[in-house]
């Protein structure tokens, strides 16, 4: 009799929860004795009170238990949910707000970012991309500092080198122009220039080259990766192995959010997790980012982005697009030390893969020849057929290769304007996105941490202005597209 | 725990600019976003946009632009409620960060905070002052930054090295004067920075730099000295500088002349060594040195 007034008690005072799917939770959530429930969270905070000395083993401690409320939760533990997770506890302290990391994939087998070929260039011509990527350079040179002498993401200070044909160079001229202005470090050379800089190039077809001179090159991504997490976990953020599945929506009438009729306003402070084993639990959180790499529209969509209908009616742009790098080696005449990554007016790329003769390749499609998405095969004949012709033109001696091997990653493409989405949902007060980034996400990734740490806590941009690439470029239809794209 | 202002964050896009979405008087929505507008979403297709179309030019739209609402408070006939005293534009997380961090007392721990200040300290001194370099001109604003933190330096046709005495006293013009141009740069020892080396930007024609015993140099820097000194330098000398890998080493090809290198032991580990005879293959005038040398710096 008790029990099921008290749980009538219970659903009256969590009147409005609705499910936004049929989806089961644990028992743990529905219709629990409230007095149950009570006692239950009372055992977990005792628990929590004997706090051991030693800062490692009540971090280990906190990790034991499942976190039932955060106060910002992070879909997505790659290098950009990784350093969202650094910059939020660097700037508040291990017993600052309370962050966790969902990972779907501990293994890290297909992120993007244990499969990206790690360049870091300032040579953009969007003014953000070109600072962030700056901040991104000044963070790696300052990595020891901030995470022990041990950290090291082996940077190779060899430049990149853009070429372009007629056509493009007086665009590459003015991105040389505005990188130089915001501090970047770079030269415009001529077709003469770069034949003596690097004479193992045929640069018949080149009009003018852009070669960054400092703070450019490329470094190990599965390193930066790793020393963002452990620096994350070190200072209190939890990572738990589960998949973000949904979200449970609550009405709240009491917000108002312009844009959206008073009174029907659909809050999201719960997240739905799936465990290894499969079991689904929630998370409650105070703030959510989005940081999932390519499947960010998925789990946007969960939150009704693009299934909902005013300002949720625009769905995120960001797809799975699937990119191949090869590697090779040559054997006679390669070049060696002096090789920058060079990036070739056709989108293709190449650049030297240790001190050997190895070199990896890669080159983004044309439309009509995008590869599918439902797997991480490599198809070979793509690489004899439109990037070895293009490679040869380039480099006469690479007419003798033999491909070793090579592997695909996805990108979290844009397909409006091919950059990053960051910042706040319009719609949502408490939904954050970073996302998006096509292809050049590595680098910007210490820039991105620190923009939405800084939009968290801050309540705005305290260092560089993102303003431009938010979500809200979709509505006032502002596309933020490169000027040349690689 | 800190407590976010969960409900408050609403507030947060400023500025009233009516853009893709118009309010009637009833502060209604009334383009609705049902339909997505118009070109908004469709995919621009390919990433091979060489020039995009005309006259849009994503730098030149100002932030502004971005904002397409007005907050709820800053509407008419709207205000603050009274909550709004407690919140203040300038967020004071510092201060909670600092209260929220336990204090270390142990001497180590006050040791490394120490050491810490005085790094910090020093990075701060050795930045680029645009007064030294305007009352001086560049080659001997960088004479003056090396020598006065210990180094030496020596000039084209003046046959002495300049470096300070014990008292740190030296000799050197106090104003911009013609014909002092800087031959070569003696470091050693020097707790020289990666931010000091901006100090060393657009010298003509320094030939000798030697970074000998700079603990604090590593790619990094190497990285900036290869493209500062790139057009003149012919003598290096990077020994006891531990932070330096064979990946700095391999960018040296970028110093077009160099000649002589000297390195603590290039036989350090394979990589290195391999990196070393790989840089003497493209650049058939340079030696590696790996012998200790002496030299009289008076
Ligand atoms: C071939 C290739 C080359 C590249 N080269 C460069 C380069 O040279 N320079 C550069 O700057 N960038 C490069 N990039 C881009 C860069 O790798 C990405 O932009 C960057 O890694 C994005 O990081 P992320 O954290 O957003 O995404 P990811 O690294 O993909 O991380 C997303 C994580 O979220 C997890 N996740 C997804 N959904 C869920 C869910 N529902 N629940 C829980 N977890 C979930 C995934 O398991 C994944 O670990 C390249 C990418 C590729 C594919």
């Amino acid at each position: 009799m008790f029990k099921t007034t008290a749980a009538r008690a219970c659903r009256i005072v969590s009147n409005s929860r609705k499910l936004h799917k049929t989806c089961r939770l644990s028992t743990e959530n529905q219709g629990e004795n409230p007095i149950r429930r009570t006692l239950r969270i009372l055992r977990d905070d005792i628990k929590l009170i004997k706090r051991p000395a030693n800062e490692e083993d009540y971090r280990r401690m906190l990790d034991r238990e499942f976190p039932r409320f955060c106060d910002v939760v992070i879909i997505g533990g790659g290098a950009m949910g990784s350093s969202i997770a650094y910059w939020l506890k660097e700037k508040t302290g291990v017993d600052g707000i309370r962050v966790v990391v969902v990972e779907e994939d501990n293994t890290y087998k297909t992120c993007s970012t244990a499969l990206s070929v790690g360049g870091l260039r300032q040579q953009f011509s969007l003014q953000e991309n070109i600072q962030m990527s700056l901040f991104g350079a000044e963070f790696l040179r300052t990595l020891k500092k901030r995470f022990g002498p041990d950290a090291d993401v082996n940077f190779h200070p060899n430049g990149y080198l853009l070429l372009s044909s007629e056509a493009g160079a007086q665009q590459l001229i003015d991105n040389s122009k505005l990188q130089t202005e915001l501090g970047a470090v770079n030269m415009v050379l001529t077709k003469n220039q770069i034949k003596e800089r690097f004479p193992w190039m045929d640069v018949d077809d080149v009009a003018v080259g852009c070669l960054g001179l400092e703070k450019e090159g490329w470094f190990d991504p599965w390193s930066l990766l790793t020393v963002l997490k452990n620096g994350a976990h070190k200072k209190g953020a939890q990572y738990i192995n589960a998949k973000a599945v949904d979200f449970v929506f609550q009405n709240r009438e009491d917000i108002i959010v312009e844009g959206v009729e008073q009174g029907n306003y659909e809050a999201i402070n719960e997240l739905v997790v799936e465990m290894p084993n499969g079991e689904r639990r929630t998370i409650q959180f105070a703030y959510c980012i989005i940081a999932a790499g390519c499947k960010s529209k998925e789990i946007a969509e969960k939150a009704r982005i693009g299934t909902g209908s005013g300002m949720l009616s625009l769905s995120l742009p960001v797809e799975k697009r699937k990119r191949y790098v090869y590697t090779f080696s040559c054997r006679e005449n390669a070049p060696t030390l002096n090789t920058p990554m060079v990036v070739d007016y056709t989108h293709m790329y190449f650049r030297r893969e240790g001190l050997g003769d190895t070199f990896i390749a890669g080159m983004s499609p044309e439309p009509e020849d995008e590869p599918p998405t439902d797997d991480l095969e490599v198809d070979y004949s793509y690489f004899d057929e439109k990037i070895w012709p293009v490679l040869v033109k380039r480099v006469p001696a690479f007419e003798c290769i033999k491909v070793n091997g090579g592997w695909s990653g996805f990108y979290e493409y844009n397909t409006y304007d091919m950059n990053g989405i960051i910042g706040p949902h319009p719609y949502y007060t408490n939904l954050y996105l970073a996302t998006g980034f096509s292809g050049h996400g590595i680098q910007q990734a210490p820039a991105v941490g620190r923009a939405i740490s800084e939009l968290i806590l801050d309540g705005n941009f305290q260092t560089i202005d993102l303003t431009r690439l938010g979500f809200d470029r979709f509505i006032v239809e502002k596309p933020m597209f490169e000027l040349r794209i690689v | 725990m800190l407590k976010l202002k969960n409900s408050l964050s609403f507030i947060r896009l400023p500025v009233g600019r009516e853009c893709a979405c118009k309010y009637s008087s009833s502060n209604k929505l009334e383009i609705t976003f049902d339909k997505p507008p118009a070109n908004a979403l469709q995919s621009r297709e390919g990433p091979h946009t060489q020039v995009a179309e005309e006259k849009y030019e994503p730098n030149k739209v100002a932030t502004e632009e971005l904002r397409w609402r007005t907050p709820w408070h800053q509407k008419e006939g709207q205000y603050h409620s009274f909550l709004r005293v407690f919140y203040t534009e300038k967020n004071r997380r510092s201060t909670l960060q600092r209260l929220q961090t336990q204090i270390d007392l142990s001497p180590s721990a006050i040791k490394k905070w120490w050491a810490k200040k005085k790094e910090e300290s020093e990075i701060v001194q050795q930045a680029y002052l645009p007064e030294r370099n305007q009352i001086l001109g560049n080659e001997l604003a960088a004479a003056h930054f090396i020598v006065a933190r210990g180094g030496a330096v020596k000039f084209f046709n003046h046959d002495e090295w300049v470096k300070a005495d014990e008292r740190g006293k030296y000799d050197l013009p106090r104003f911009y004067e013609e014909g002092w141009e800087l031959q070569a740069i003696d470091c050693a020892d020097m707790p020289l920075y990666y931010e000091g080396l901006v100090n060393l930007y657009d010298l003509r024609n320094v030939e000798w730099l030697s970074l000998n015993g700079c603990e604090n140099m590593d790619d990094w820097c190497v990285d900036r000295i290869t493209n500062q000194f790139s057009h003149s330098l012919i003598y290096l000398d990077l020994r006891n500088c531990p932070n330096i890998s064979a990946r700095g080493i391999g960018c040296l090809y970028k110093l077009q002349k160099l000649k002589i290198l000297y390195l603590d032991d290039f036989m350090k580990s394979t990589v290195y060594e391999y990196t070393c005879l790989l840089l003497e293959e493209i650049m058939p005038n340079l030696e590696i040195r790996s012998n200790p040398v002496t030299f009289e710096i008076k």
